[in-house]
This record gives C-alpha cells, sequence and structure tokens, in this order.
C-alpha cells in the first residue's frame, strides 16, 4: 500500500491509497487519516482510484475514518470506489452508508456543500 | 431548486424536482439519485411536474439518469413534464428515448411490483450462519486436502494459491481469494491465536459452476456463533430501513479476542459471499462454505 497526502486548494486534504489495503498495513492508513484530521483541515477526501484489494481489517479502517470524522466533526468522503474494493464494501452491507462519492471533483462538490 | 426525496409503498422512491434545473442544480440531482441508488433503491421515480425550467446541463443529467439506471439493472421513469421543460424534451427527441409519463401516479403504477395488492413484499431472509455437522457441506469426498502451520503473514500466498485452482474465466478472482483469506486468517489468528505449532486443514473443491471449502483450526471454536447471528440481524434490519444511527452500533463484531485492527465484519462478507451457506461443526473449529458462481462464469 502506499499513501499520498496532498493540501488541495480549499483547504481540505487528500488521501490517495494505492496498492493493496490488508491487515498488515492497516495501522498506516489509520494514523495518517489521524494525523490529517488533527492537522486541522476542513475535510479529508480518500481516493482509492489505486487500490486494488481491501479485506476486512481495511473496511474496519474505513469505517474508523468515518467514525473518526464525526467524533471531531470533520468531513470525510471516499471516491473512486470500484472493482473488488467495492464489492466487498458492497457485501458488508456499507453501500449508502458510508460516504461515497463517484469522483474527487464530486466529494470535494459534497463537503463543501456540508460546510 | 427544490429536491425531495418521498417513499412509496412497493420498495419506490419519488424524486419530485420543483424550480429551475440549471448547472449547479443539476449536479445536486445527480448526486440524489446516485446516493439512492448506493443505498440500494431500485426502483425510481423522476417527477418533472413542478418543474418550470431545464437547461442543456438538466437534460444531461436526466440522460444520465435513465442510463447510468439501465447500467445498474434497476428501473426509472419520468413523469408529468410540461410547459418550457415538455419543449425542450421534445426539442432534444428524448421524449421517444426516455420513459416518460404524464402523471406521477401513473408512474408509480408502472413500477409497483404485480402481486403488490395480494401478498405484502418479503424482504429476503436475512442470511445466518449455521451449525449442522451434517450438511452436505462437510462431505469432503474428492476434495482437495492440505494441512498447514501457518502464521498470519502467509495467510495471503496460501488464499491466492488455492484460488489459483478456481476455473480460469471466473469474472472476479480478487474476491475469491480476498473471502479465502478471510477463512483463513480467522483460523489462524482467532483459532490457534497464532500458534505456529498448531495445524489448520484445508479442504477445497472447485467446478465451473461452484467453489467449496473447508477449513479446521484447533481452536476451541466460534463460541460467540448466536450472539454474532443477532448482531448480524439487527445490523441489516437497521440497513434495509436506512437507520444508519442504528447500525452505528452494528459495524464490528467485537469478542475478547478482537485486537485493535481486526474489521469485526469479515463474516458479514462471508455470509453473503458463500451464497450456499457458512455451516459449522458442533464444536465450531471448522467452517464449511459454498458459492455458486451463476452467472459469473465464461465471463472473459
Amino acid at each position: 500500500m502506499e499513501l499520498k497526502r496532498k493540501r488541495l486548494d480549499n483547504g481540505m486534504w487528500l488521501l490517495s491509497v494505492a496498492g493493496e489495503m490488508d491487515l498488515y498495513n492497516v495501522p498506516e492508513f489509520k494514523s495518517a487519516v489521524n494525523d490529517l484530521l488533527e492537522a486541522g483541515a476542513p475535510g479529508l477526501i480518500s481516493d482509492f482510484g489505486e487500490l486494488t484489494y481491501i479485506d476486512s481489517s481495511g473496511i474496519g479502517a474505513l469505517l474508523y475514518a468515518f467514525s473518526q470524522g464525526k467524533t471531531r466533526n470533520r468531513g470525510i468522503c471516499f471516491a473512486n470506489v470500484t472493482g473488488s474494493v467495492r464489492t466487498v464494501i458492497e457485501l458488508t452491507s456499507l453501500l449508502g452508508f458510508l460516504p461515497i462519492e463517484e469522483s474527487v471533483d464530486a466529494a470535494i462538490a459534497r463537503l463543501e456543500e456540508a460546510t | 431548486m427544490t429536491i425531495d426525496v418521498d417513499e412509496r409503498p412497493g420498495d419506490i422512491r419519488v424524486v419530485a424536482l420543483g424550480g429551475d434545473m440549471d448547472l449547479y442544480a443539476s449536479n445536486s440531482v445527480k448526486e440524489t439519485v446516485v446516493r439512492l441508488w448506493e443505498a440500494g433503491v431500485r426502483n425510481l421515480v423522476v417527477d418533472l411536474s413542478h418543474l418550470d425550467y431545464v437547461d442543456s446541463s438538466g437534460i444531461g443529467v436526466l440522460l444520465y439518469v435513465y442510463s447510468a439506471s439501465q447500467k445498474r439493472g434497476n428501473r426509472v421513469i419520468f413523469a408529468g413534464p410540461h410547459g418550457a421543460v415538455w419543449k425542450v424534451i421534445e426539442l432534444t427527441k428524448l421524449n421517444g428515448f426516455l420513459p416518460v409519463v404524464e402523471t406521477l401516479e401513473e408512474a408509480v403504477e408502472a413500477l409497483r411490483p404485480v402481486d403488490d395488492e395480494t401478498t405484502p413484499r418479503r424482504e429476503p431472509a436475512i442470511r445466518q450462519l449455521q451449525v449442522n455437522p451434517d450438511s452436505p457441506l462437510f462431505d469432503t469426498r474428492s476434495m482437495y486436502h492440505k494441512a498447514f502451520n501457518l502464521d498470519i503473514s502467509q495467510v495471503r500466498r496460501l488464499a491466492n494459491l488455492i484460488a489459483q485452482k478456481a476455473p480460469p474465466h471466473l469474472r472476479d478472482i480478487n474476491i475469491l481469494e480476498q473471502q479465502i483469506s478471510e477463512l483463513l486468517k480467522n483460523a489462524v489468528k482467532h483459532g490457534n491465536r497464532n500458534d505456529p505449532r498448531k495445524t489448520v486443514k484445508v479442504w477445497f473443491l472447485f467446478t465451473s459452476e461452484s467453489a467449496r471449502l473447508i477449513v479446521e483450526d484447533e481452536g476451541d471454536g466460534f463460541g460467540e456463533l448466536e450472539a454474532w447471528n443477532e448482531f448480524y440481524r439487527r445490523k441489516i434490519q437497521a440497513y434495509r430501513s436506512q437507520d444508519f444511527e442504528a447500525m452505528m452500533n452494528y459495524l464490528s463484531f467485537r469478542t475478547d479476542r478482537s485486537t485493535e485492527h481486526d474489521g469485526g465484519n469479515a463474516m458479514m462478507a462471508a455470509v453473503e459471499y458463500w451464497n450456499e451457506g457458512v455451516v459449522f461443526n458442533e464444536a465450531r473449529n471448522t467452517v464449511a462454505v459454498m458459492r455458486s458462481f451463476g452467472d459469473e462464469r465464461n465471463v472473459v
């Protein structure tokens, strides 16, 4: 798994995840989410366009990110959720529950609207 | 513009648009519809009867809603366009292409399941883990068998090797591997408690129609199985009624063996993926699963 952080013009963070997210590396993703939320950004978008695999620990990490956003009152949204990653989210009955948009732009629009 | 979502019997949602549908408003319409689909809504009426104006971006979104709905295998009907809105639809020659009816009630009627009046609509049963040592899923005849002394770092590799034996044209081998891997992880971690001296036994069999797998560990069994079933039942009930507040309580099933980075959701996906059943033996240290591939076969 490879994480890339980028500050957007509107002050939000974009966290792009590439490769495989599983029990071996979820702590990395969780702490990245924590750091970025701590950095006081108005919102965090995580781009899964390059994410090819996720397991139950990874799903747990998404739920963690979601609940951290709620607790700290920061907007969180996942973008470009496709392929087997989407299938696992669907199998876990979380489509519609997790904040997901089809593109980073749509995610930005959603978070801007919410603030 | 205004966007109102209303629920109708027969699992139908009405998205009522009012006012002017310009570029900015069009995006909100699209987002609203996509969100409904993501939440599992399959029958949609887009009520245009209070819409006064639509520009080209609005027409674009109506077209998107129609074609994306087709792609997802969902249904959508547009109801009650009039005045300027109807003119634009006519001018762009979409009246023969988009499913349009005159009134909202007609649209709702068209989407309603035929037997709705006589038989109340039944939700599909909520899937559950079973305990049944006599299940045919435990029949190991003609299955490949191997025993492993695994530690958790080797689980993905083994799951991958097993999944390689699946029929070559299976659409999503990635998911198969992921689901096998979850069962192996449970055996190593929660069953054998990461003790490398303990063995995990695996049986598997693939045909062009199905995948079967049995995983046995040396642990003292999944004692919380009934609690899990009740937990999952509540989650799915909350999900189906879109009570996301209640659902927050049922996202992760924890036991005293759970560790911080356990998702607590592996069996939730498993019980859905293994569509012919997830069955435990009496001691609950062995799980047998089966999936029928249906239309996943032979898709290149």
